[in-house]
């Protein structure tokens, strides 16, 4: 059953042009000239019950866009978008009460009290009877271990603490559906790997849907088994993470140590080469080289001390659809005039 | 899925009490930082009191109203902004509220967005400020001019503060509607507001017509102490009606931010 339904779904912003002081802004609410930024452009997607799917694209691809009007605080320029079989903006607190929603840059959290003092408000926010909201903060603070902070003020948590009280707000009156946008953003490598497992905990004991939006590839890689790329407002992909792999990925990592530093002639199929001391990683296209007829080349002239060849990083597989030419790095430039 | 229903009044009322809880409790964490900064608003404000005093002479007298009238006006102004902001501080800093994403999250609360606005913040500071120096001017004034404390006077000047919140609250309001549509509002509510409050430290009676029906129908800060005063002093009993027009007022706003509720944009990040 799909709790999500999105039906080419587009957003305009019209920006009005601007002009400085009390006159202007006046004068700017009556005019009418404006400048249309497409930021969504007919998207369509369904989302299944207890799916946990990401959401990818660079910055202003249109993925924040996307999740407000998914949480009823923007209204579509055109298109239909269901949420638990209602129209988000037209009932919006209803919507409200069925799902969660966590902002990664900023909290909803009181931010000199308690953490308890928030959840206590929001149980009435939310009318949590009182059993249910006893049984859920017991379960959650035990799940994302916030017990030894749960009376220290927001103000003095770490940030990756933070994000798990937020994640616990949003979740205490059993959302059916967990949006989340960039919740990974500005935590430290633990501190995502930990965000990462706790939303992948919280989708299995409590099947809720997770939708969650994010530049950051590891980030779906290690929750989701479905993504939707989004670039310039567009939908370019919606599927699986290893049909990806299969259907995209052209380049193959080949990475080799030297026993001395090795010369290396110009091949075409090689799009980039980074050193690092000995170890060597060449990065080449698959269609035109041959892992073995690469490492026959390169091991001809040179003394070889091991090799391992990597699948491509889903990122640059991403790269790959939104067309970016792979950059040749720096490292390739010196090693070329030594 | 259980169905959601809708807050009651009565659940609005006891919500709200529990956000007023939550800010006292943040402002007690920053026990001192409050008293000072209430001091300093306090000192702030006196300096424009001191001023008006000292630009009058003990005796003169402003179109029919002596020194301790006039300060007795300016009470009002000082005791009635203390209150309106107590409650309309979410308002007066709406335009940051969008600018930041906050109202974004109360868009995604199963709250009415506008409640959410109003009860989420207090300047506690500016309501003792301006509220401490109001009492001052307001128990020497009343004195002074011979008023009597009577039960009857002390209802009528709570009645007559219930209006100058309202209309106070609904110019906060309707600045606040404007960000809908221009995403900034913070100039606009400077010159509605703040300026045009500069206005009421004197009697209305001495400008010009047009800046006297400004302040009577178009930006009804009049109400806040001009008629309230007018009555008490004078006994004016029209102006009595002061509340009813701080609730037109407050109402036409509220359809104000109705509509711009609609036009609602959020932040580009
Ligand atoms: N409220 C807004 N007003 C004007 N432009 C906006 C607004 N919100 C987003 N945009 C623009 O729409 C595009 C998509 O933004 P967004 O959805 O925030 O992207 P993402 O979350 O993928 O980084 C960007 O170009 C952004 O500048
Ligand atoms: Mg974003």
């Amino acid at each position: 059953m799909s709790v999500i339904s999105v039906e080419n779904i587009s957003k305009h912003f019209l920006i009005p042009q601007k002009k400085k002081g009390f006159l202007g802004s006046v004068s700017s609410l009556f005019s009418n000239q404006y400048e249309t930024k497409v930021a969504v452009k007919d998207i369509s997607f369904q989302i299944n019950q207890g799916e946990m799917v990401g959401f990818i694209g660079p910055n202003g691809a249109g993925k924040s866009t996307t999740i407000k009007m998914l949480t009823g605080i923007l209204v579509p320029t055109a298109g239909d978008v269901k949420v638990n079989g209602k129209v988000p903006y037209k009932n919006r607190e209803e919507n409200a009460a069925n799902i969660g929603v966590v902002f990664g840059q900023r909290t909803q959290l009181w931010w000199d009290l308690p953490l308890l003092e928030s959840f206590e408000l929001l149980r009435y926010i939310y009318k949590i009877p009182e059993t249910k909201y006893r049984t859920n903060l017991r379960f959650l603070t035990e799940l994302l271990e916030v017990n030894s902070f749960i009376t220290t003020p927001v103000r003095q948590l770490s940030l990756g603490q933070r994000m798990r009280a937020d994640l616990l707000a949003s979740l205490l009156h059993d959302p059916a559906i967990l949006f989340l946008d960039e919740p990974t953003i500005g935590l430290d490598a633990i501190a995502k790997e930990r965000i990462r497992e706790l939303l992948v905990a919280i989708n299995k004991e409590k099947n809720v849907t997770v939708l969650l939006t994010t530049h950051d590839m590891s980030d779906i890689e290690k929750t989701c088994n479905r993504m939707i790329i989004i670039d310039k407002g567009s939908k370019i992909y919606d599927g699986g993470i290893n049909e990806i792999r299969a259907n995209y990925g052209e380049s193959r990592t080949l990475v080799m140590d030297f026993g001395h530093t090795p010369v290396i002639p110009q091949i075409n199929a090689v799009t980039s080469i980074e050193c690092e001391g000995l170890r060597y990683r060449i990065q080449f296209q698959k269609s035109k080289i041959s892992a073995s007829q690469l490492i026959s080349l390169l091991s001809k002239d040179n003394e070889l001390v091991d090799l391992t060849v990597q699948e491509p990083e889903i990122e640059s597989i991403i790269k790959e659809i939104y067309n970016e030419p792979y950059k040749v790095s720096q490292v390739r430039e010196k090693e070329a005039v030594r | 899925m259980e169905r959601f229903s809708k807050h009651s009044a009565a659940d609005y009322v006891s919500l709200y009490f529990k956000f007023v809880k939550m800010i006292m409790m943040s402002r007690m964490m920053y026990k001192w930082d409050t008293f000072l900064l209430s001091f300093s608003v306090l000192v702030r404000e006196s300096v424009t009191v001191i001023t008006l005093v000292l630009m009058l002479n003990k005796f003169s007298v402003i179109d029919g109203w002596n020194m301790s009238s006039l300060l007795f006006l300016y009470s009002f102004v000082f005791l009635s902004y203390s209150l309106s902001i107590l409650m309309f501080t979410g308002l007066r800093d709406f335009e940051e509220a969008v600018h930041q994403g906050v109202f974004d999250g109360y868009l995604t609360k199963p709250l009415s967005p506008l409640f959410h606005v109003i009860s989420k913040k207090s300047d506690v500071m500016a309501t003792f400020g301006h509220g401490g120096l109001g009492i001052i001017l307001f128990v020497y004034s009343f004195n002074k001019i011979g008023l009597d404390w009577s039960l009857k006077s002390i209802l009528v000047v709570l009645w007559m503060l219930a209006g100058g919140i309202l209309v106070q609250g609904a110019i906060l309001l309707f600045c606040a509607a404007i960000t809908f549509w221009t995403t900034k509002s913070n100039e606009i509510q400077n010159i509605l507001f703040y300026q045009t409050r500069g206005f009421i430290a004197y009697p209305i009676s001495i400008y010009p017509k047009v800046i006297k029906v400004i302040l009577t129908m178009v930006i009804p800060l009049a109400f806040v102490n001009y008629y309230p005063a007018s009555y008490m002093i004078k006994h004016e009993t029209v102006w009595l009606l002061s509340p009813v027009v701080g609730l037109v007022a407050f109402a036409l706003s509220y359809a104000v931010w109705r509509r711009g509720m609609l036009h609602y944009k959020s932040t580009g990040h």
